[in-house]
């Protein structure tokens, strides 16, 4: 899977800036999450990384309340197919079949047994809210029957009986 | 560099083959991770049987930067009439691959199991709650199993999507 569209940015209690590459092992520095004060999620300048919407993933940024911790994930959807022996599932699908895949993405702070998430969906929305993603299924069902039923069919080959 | 994680079937006793990366699932009257139309022709799962259980993990092929986990499963919730679909999550034991503590799969009717239409976008079945950090290591187990009553009509069944999520941290 391409790699994350962002880095986080953590302002320090002493006003310190700190980069974290969320790719790199070991990124969760328990001494800088500690001091966090200011949690960011800053999209890379690589023109590659797009939403599904086709525009930039947006800046998001939240204040970790005193006593609070940074919080981060990144969530797969997938998608995957079940086959069956259908001539035209065969046709259609199977052999251009890419598996719908797609990654949100959620900054935030828990303290104690509060946590606030800030989530940046696939089209670039911001949405606060709680882990409760059952929104995001709705966006994977659409994102897999474009994918499925606006895949081109094969041109068919030309047939070996005509005249 | 993000993590990679995908499907694997297993297969044979204890479920401890582990098939190569998977895009799809087809249910036989063999124990078998293929998806070939030619497998499912030569082995359907016939009316009033139940297919061949289908054991499911989810492999970490690239480790995360920190941990992956917190697996979930759903469906649409509803598929075709006098076709079920049963589903038996968080079976075994997640960890190195290929896993432990899961059964050889088999054709008899599971135990223990669930309609796996019951389990929607508002309504996630919990697959594994566990996080993992290691690369290669899998989840717990995915039971899945066609169960077609003798009223089903003959022929292919309608195409279905499984979907699922994990967290990569």
């Amino acid at each position: 899977m391409q790699e994350f569209p962002y880095f986080a940015n953590a302002t320090l209690d002493d006003g310190e800036e700190v980069v974290v590459d969320l790719e790199q092992h070991g990124w969760a520095d328990k001494e800088i999450l500690a001091r966090t004060v200011r949690w960011s999620l800053v999209p890379k300048t690589d023109p590659s990384h797009v939403t599904l919407a086709g525009g930039s993933w947006p800046l998001v940024q939240v204040a970790i309340p005193q006593g609070g911790k940074p919080i981060f994930r990144s969530r797969v959807f997938v998608g995957s197919i079940i086959s069956r022996s259908s001539d035209q599932i065969e046709r259609k699908v199977i052999p251009h079949l890419m598996v719908p895949k797609f990654r949100v993405f959620c900054i935030g702070w828990k303290k104690g047994q509060e946590i606030t998430w800030v989530w940046v969906l696939p089209n670039g929305a911001i949405e606060v809210g709680t882990d409760d993603d059952s929104h995001l299924a709705v966006v994977l069902r659409t994102h897999l029957n474009t994918q499925i039923f606006e895949t081109p069919e094969p041109t068919p080959a030309p047939d070996s009986t005509e005249a | 560099m993000a993590g990679v994680v995908d499907v694997r079937v297993y297969t044979g006793a204890n479920a401890a083959t582990e098939s190569g990366t998977q895009t799809g699932i087809s249910f036989l009257s063999i124990d078998s991770a293929a998806t070939d139309v030619t497998t499912r022709q030569n082995n359907p799962v016939v009316a009033g049987t139940t297919s061949f259980e289908k054991h499911v993990r989810l492999k970490a092929t690239t480790a995360p930067a920190v941990s992956w986990g917190n697996v979930k499963f759903w469906t649409d919730g509803s598929g075709q009439a006098n076709v079920g679909l049963r589903a038996k999550l968080a079976v075994g034991t997640g960890g190195a691959t290929p896993g432990t503590g899961d059964t050889t799969p088999t054709a008899t009717a599971m135990t223990g199991d669930a309609d796996a239409y019951s389990y929607t976008s508002g309504a996630k079945g919990t697959w594994d709650a566990a996080t993992y950090s290691a690369v290669n290591s899998v989840s717990k187990a995915l039971l899945l199993q066609l169960s077609p009553t003798g009223a089903a009509s003959p022929g292919a069944w309608t195409q279905e999507t499984l979907n699922y999520s994990y967290d990569e941290v």
